[in-house]
């Protein structure tokens, strides 16, 4: 039960976390249309500022879907004391569902599975 | 329910979850993502009779004549509509519009039909319960929980709290549509995280988790009865 406590908690930090960077993102885009030079006297050059703030939800998404994965894979090897290495896929659609589980965060969870695996071959 | 009945069903509801998708979103004032979403939506995936192809109308003859014949109308005309998509390129924007009608009066039959036989398979089980708990000299207790699902939309069952012995009850309505069953209730004490499941299984038996100490995948599946439900209470106050 602790252990799921923790899961929910590192799941929570990097939302606080993605909070964080949107808060930093809008603050650079202030400060690079008051100094557009602004990145290059730090050594990176404008594009780079341009990406970060274009592909700070979809990073955060991503790290968001790893501690979700990271839990699973944990609940798997700890809890149900597994040795193999099901796909998420598996994992999310055959493996773990039971009855405690509605169909329909089944099919959400999967939704987010198929737009994560998106993205990481996308951007 | 007949597993024929239940794999149409359950095709139907697939398709449910991909008509109108997907939703675009963009950061970029070039793009309308209205206008992509719709033509992302014109590839209309579940415009298809294969969705139709587990569809038995004996699977259905429980049902009262009118639900039947309902279903049959629906099921026709959505098969006529989609026999008439190409395989290798989208819908014509008639079409596409005569198919969003047809699924939709398809997807009202079948809600009518699986939300008539589970409020009514859901009731009995809380009335059931509800008349086991005043034996045990419990004081149940009944309150309206609104539920939502795909297919079948907005619904409301009761929720049942069971004051026993000193500790709170509840038993919960989770769904109608689970993994490998036809509906599911928690059943849990409070204050605590610990839970059972009460669930009907394919053929509409209900079942209630024991052992649920050991994790939801290691509890032992017994057929619900007097004794069998008294258990898993018990097993729960143990927990705590």
């Amino acid at each position: 039960m602790m252990k799921r406590q923790l899961r929910i908690e590192r799941i929570n930090a990097v939302v606080q976390e993605y909070l964080a960077a949107h808060t930093a993102a809008e603050l650079l885009k202030e400060q690079t249309r008051s100094d557009p030079s602004y990145g290059v006297k730090r050594g990176w050059k404008p594009r780079g500022g341009i990406d970060f703030v274009s592909n700070l939800e979809a990073t955060y998404i991503i790290r968001i879907y790893a501690e979700f994965e990271a839990g699973l894979r944990d609940y798997w090897l700890t809890f149900r004391r597994k040795n193999t290495r099901p796909t998420m896929n598996q994992l999310l659609n055959e493996s773990i569902p039971i009855r405690y589980f509605t169909q329909d965060i089944i099919d959400c969870a999967d939704e987010v599975r198929e737009y994560r695996n998106f993205l990481v071959h996308d951007i | 329910m007949a597993t024929q009945a239940s794999d149409f069903i359950l095709d139907v509801r697939r398709a449910a979850r991909l008509v109108h998708k997907p939703i675009v979103t963009t950061d970029s004032q070039l793009i309308d993502p209205t206008m992509i979403s719709k033509a992302l939506q014109r590839a209309a995936t579940w415009l298809t009779p294969k969705i139709l192809e587990t569809y038995d109308p004996a699977a259905f003859k429980t049902w009262p004549g009118e639900l039947q014949e309902e279903l049959r109308d629906a099921v026709n005309e959505f098969r006529t509509v989609a026999a008439n998509v190409p395989s290798d390129k989208p819908a014509t924007t008639p079409l596409f519009q005569e198919g969003v009608r047809a699924f939709d009066r398809l997807q009202t039959a079948v809600q009518k039909v699986v939300r008539i036989e589970w409020e009514n398979a859901a009731n009995s089980l809380i009335s059931k319960v509800e008349s086991w708990a005043k034996e045990f000299g419990w004081f149940p207790r009944r309150e309206t929980k609104m539920l939502s699902e795909t297919l079948i939309g907005d619904y409301s069952l009761d929720r049942l709290y069971m004051y026993a012995e000193g500790n709170l009850f509840i038993l919960d309505p989770l769904a109608r549509f689970i993994p490998g069953g036809l509906g599911a209730f928690d059943l849990s004490i409070q204050p605590s995280f610990y839970i059972t499941s009460i669930y009907r299984d394919t053929q509409g038996e209900w079942f209630v988790h024991l052992d649920v100490g050991q994790g939801g995948h290691n509890a032992k599946k017994e057929r619900l009865t007097k004794e069998t439900f008294r258990t898993a209470v018990n097993e729960l106050r143990s927990l705590i």
